[in-house]
């Protein structure tokens, strides 16, 4: 027993941090829709904060009030008023989306903010770590632990009084059932939803606070991992059951701490299964449970009154803007190639042919979210299945890189398609969660192993050999061009899927499961068909990326990079093929460009920064902003030239479009 | 059992929502060529009858048989194979294709099996999906809109194109869920007529429907379901002649 107990105390404090947040997710989620993917980076920046302020010599009350009851709820209303408000209710793509965009936002901002310097552990809020306030049995508690629960047991207690009592309580349990019934009866439903947005950001914030003291060092993947326990603890309760979010946050806390006590710590259990019982906790309950599969099934009473969502690119593109992508494309394609072969220094040569890798694993993405409708999060890791396949069997088996990266693809196309049986009947945002579930579950418990990811150090991957001409000595030119030839083949494919009937069966799925399925197009099969294909390009790609770089490593497709490339897609157009291409070439050369900048303005962040700012218009434009832009500027310059003809058919659809496009905020008011 | 023009049997249907029974052992035939509505007032069970027959609900107990064949826990998708074609209360359509693309999905949903082998197959009708799917646009009076994009139509043309998704290769079960709701009187009349000549074909119909005249024009038999039970059918004007139909419409009498 007094085993068990000096176990399972450890993992209450930790339970109780994901309590906190999984109390606060639930809180946002039932009131405003919104699962916020954001609030593992809202707790690091809040705990970051804290760590700054303190090291400079702020008293600790002060700098708790600063980054927990000043930041945490300016940052919530921010999120609020000028991103979520904006997006339609019924748009779970695009909340998804957005979500994501400021969970790669926020710690990248911070780290331009303040440098990426180590920022060690800061102090606890009010009681002394080292010192052991009490013993429960055997069991010593101390300072930090015992302040972790109490503060969080202040929390319940608040929470609770707040919702339960108070007429805020009632208006915030309305507020759940349809924010727009609210308004009817004379409550601004906007200052209510401001106010659980607030009210959770806080709880992220000080969830942040007291996590910091328990880590060596503040980083912000601790965060991430604290938003996916606080994500299977919130399941637990259905993501709707306040009490029973406190409830899965400290029993997976106390089932983390018995894990780690009682499994070895060399052996594969403790290796391998004790990171992963969060994500492996939260994918058996989005699997297992009706009730998550039916998450996406609320329906505000007042749907009815919205206007219908804008269409598709596909249609509305006017002629003229086809025409001219299609010309200039070529026009720029061409002469791009023909300078990187001339007279294009080496590391541009080096970037642009990243960009053409990126382009194919970013066509994934155009396949099972442009296509498909779902948002995964884990696309980076099937690149890195089949990078690392590749690199596996060229390293251990000699085969040719070539060879090995049809393989790694037709590796990841089956890793897919096994992904995607859990995911049968699961759409919208508890896809989304599985994905990022999963994406978890390789970094922590596969990836690391040397069979799977390699050794720590990486593994040295050759580049391709093709008859007498060997690629890795004639610079990067060669491999450029077979690149371009896969992107080309690639793009010529995902265009064929596109266009297929399989194609049109998709779309049907993602307009209207019910309806497609009362025609007698099996869903079952179609999402399996688009998660093995989109895995298989992405493990094409990222087989050529290991090829590429020379080297893989296991950290090399971690969950973060899935979280990006959504982010990039999303801005640059997620349903046309050109809009992946626009975002591989376009990510690279803006981080080829930033590199010029000294310092940590250098190091990428800010390419991230501003493509999740890109991707946070997807709500207003769907089709990407890049493409929106595009309609904008072809519109005007077709006004310039035209000013005295009157408009033919095709260009009057089109005007009318576009005006349409240019007031995207119109229903909002 | 005997009748073989019998092409859809519902045998003692129960669906129970928690405690609420939806459906009390519901027995319905419905014959080739024959137009049958499902009245009732609201809640009586007629949309939870309808998607057990296409597959969307589970039914606590009882049994749907199309031509005599158990569905059994069959998913939607094989039954709209098997020919039943229905539509839907709120309009089901898919606002970014066009009126024939929702033809062309249906027309190949339905009869060509296999993703697999459809993935490069071009979405593209062929001469023959091509008069086919022509056929039915006239038919359906969307001749003109064939390539409009379904969400720049108003209500009206999106029921009847539902309508027509639900027609396309010839189902042998036509569930029409409340079809007239939000249509005019024109529009209405225009449903009727392609419910009878749908009929006239051989479809099986169940329309469920509020407007009584509509029901009193296209059916050929009526069924009434109140509370989850069947509790009259037959001849449109002896049903509603039936003292149960109109306590079940009107109430009971208080004096």
């Amino acid at each position: 027993m007094s085993t068990f107990l000096s176990y399972a105390l450890p993992g209450i404090p930790f339970g109780c941090t994901y309590a906190i947040v999984a109390m606060g997710l639930v809180l946002t989620y039932r009131t405003t829709g919104v699962f916020n993917f954001g609030f593992g980076a809202q707790a690091f920046v809040s705990a970051y904060l804290y760590t700054v302020l303190t090291e400079n010599g702020v008293p600790v009350g002060l700098a708790c009030v600063l980054s927990v009851l000043v930041l945490a709820p300016v940052l919530g209303g921010v999120l609020d008023r000028f991103l979520f408000r904006r997006i339609a209710p019924t748009n779970t793509t695009a909340k998804v989306v957005s979500a994501v965009a400021v969970s790669v936002a926020l710690p990248e901002l911070v780290n331009l903010v303040f440098g990426s310097a180590t920022r060690f552990a800061p102090p606890t809020l009010f009681l002394d770590p080292g010192r052991v306030y009490l013993h429960v049995g055997a069991t010593p508690v101390n300072g930090l632990e015992l302040e972790t629960v109490l503060v969080s047991a202040g929390v319940v207690v608040v929470l609770s009084a707040l919702l339960g009592a108070s007429r805020l309580g009632l208006t915030i349990r309305a507020a759940v059932e349809s924010p727009r019934l609210l308004e009817l009866e004379g409550i601004r439903a906007d200052r209510v939803l401001l106010a659980a947005w607030m009210g959770s950001s806080v709880m992220a914030g000080l969830a942040g606070v007291l996590l910091a003291p328990q880590y060596p060092t503040l980083q912000s993947n601790d965060y991430a991992v604290l938003l996916v326990a606080a994500l299977a603890a919130a399941a637990l309760g259905n993501l709707a059951d306040i009490p029973l979010a406190l409830v899965g946050g400290i029993v997976l806390g106390v089932v983390e701490g018995l894990a780690a006590g009682y499994f070895s710590p060399t052996s594969v259990w403790h290796t391998g299964l004790l990171p992963a019982i969060p994500f492996l906790l939260l994918a058996l309950l989005l699997v297992g449970r009706r009730k998550m599969r039916a998450l996406e099934e609320n329906e505000d009473p007042l749907a009815g009154c919205d206007p219908p969502p804008p269409p598709s690119i596909t249609l509305t593109r006017s002629h003229e803007l086809d025409r001219v992508i299609k010309v200039g494309g070529r026009i720029l394609a061409v002469a791009a190639v023909l300078s990187v072969l001339t007279w294009v220094p080496g590391d541009w040569g080096f970037a642009l042919t990243a960009g053409l890798v990126y382009s194919i694993i970013f066509l994934s993405i155009t396949l099972i979210t442009g296509l498909g409708g779902e948002v995964s999060l884990c696309q980076a890791t099937f690149a890195g299945v089949g990078a690392f396949a590749a690199a596996q069997l060229a390293v251990h088996q000699g085969l040719p890189i070539l060879l090995g990266a049809v393989v790694g693809a037709v590796v990841a196309a089956g890793v897919g398609a096994i992904g995607a049986l859990p995911a049968l009947r699961l759409r919208g945002l508890p896809l989304a969660l599985l994905t990022l579930a999963l994406a978890l579950l390789a970094d922590n418990a596969v990836f690391p192993y040397s069979w799977a990811g390699g050794p720590p150090v990486g593994l040295v991957v050759p580049r391709p050999v093709i008859g007498s001409l060997n690629l890795a000595t004639t610079s990067t030119k060669g491999f450029f061009v077979l690149v371009l030839v896969v992107l080309v083949l690639c793009a010529a494919g995902v265009k064929l899927v596109q266009r297929s009937t399989v194609g049109l069966y998709l779309e049907a799925l993602r307009a209207s499961p019910v309806g497609a399925e009362s025609l007698g197009i099996n869903p079952s099969v179609a999402k399996v068909l688009v998660f093995a294909l989109s895995a298989g390009l992405a493990g094409l790609g990222g087989a050529l990326y290991a090829s590429l770089q020379q080297t893989v490593t296991p950290a090399d497709f971690n969950y973060e990079l899935s979280l990006v490339f959504v982010v990039v897609v999303v801005t640059t157009g997620v349903r046309t093929i050109e809009g992946a291409i626009q975002a591989g070439i376009g990510f690279t050369v803006l981080q080829q460009l930033l590199s010029y900048l000294p310092g940590r303005w250098g190091s990428g962040g800010i390419a991230i920064v501003l493509f999740a700012f890109g991707a946070l218009t997807y709500a207003a434009h769907p089709e990407g902003v890049v493409e929106y832009e595009k309609r904008v500027w072809t519109e005007r310059a077709e006004r310039l030239l035209r000013r005295d003809q009157p408009p033919h058919d095709g260009l009057v659809i089109a005007t009318s479009t576009v005006g349409a496009l240019e007031h995207p905020g119109a229903d909002d008011g | 059992m005997a009748d073989d023009r019998v092409v859809l049997a519902v045998r003692s249907l129960s669906v129970n929502f928690g405690g609420v029974v939806a459906l009390d052992h519901v027995d319905l035939e419905l014959r080739r060529g024959e137009i049958v509505g499902l009245v009732g007032p609201n809640g009586a069970g007629k949309s939870t009858l309808v998607n057990c027959v296409g597959g969307q609900l589970e039914p606590s107990s009882g049994s749907v048989l199309l031509e005599g064949i158990e569905l059994g826990d069959a998913p939607p998708f094989q039954r709209a194979r098997l020919g039943i074609g229905r539509t839907f209360q709120r309009v089901a359509l898919f606002p970014e294709l066009s009126v024939e693309a929702h033809l062309l999905a249906a027309l190949r949903a339905r009869h060509r099996a296999g993703q697999w082998s459809q993935l490069l197959a071009r979405a593209r009708p062929s001469t023959a999906e091509g008069a086919e799917i022509v056929d039915v646009l006239n038919q359906l009076g969307l001749a003109d809109l064939a390539q409009a994009p379904v969400a720049s139509l108003p209500l009206g043309p999106c029921r009847m194109l539902e309508l027509g998704r639900a027609l396309i290769g010839r189902p042998r079960v036509l569930l029409a869920d409340e079809p007239s709701s939000g249509l005019d009187r024109w529009e209405a009349s225009k449903l009727t007529g392609t419910l009878q000549l749908a009929a006239s074909r051989g479809i099986g119909v169940l329309l469920v429907e509020h407007d009584l005249g509509l029901v009193a024009t296209a059916c050929d038999r009526v069924v009434v379901l109140d509370v989850g039970r069947v509790i009259a059918q037959g001849r449109f004007e002896e049903v509603m002649a039936d003292p149960a139909v109109r306590r079940a419409y009107l109430g009971e009498a208080v004096a």
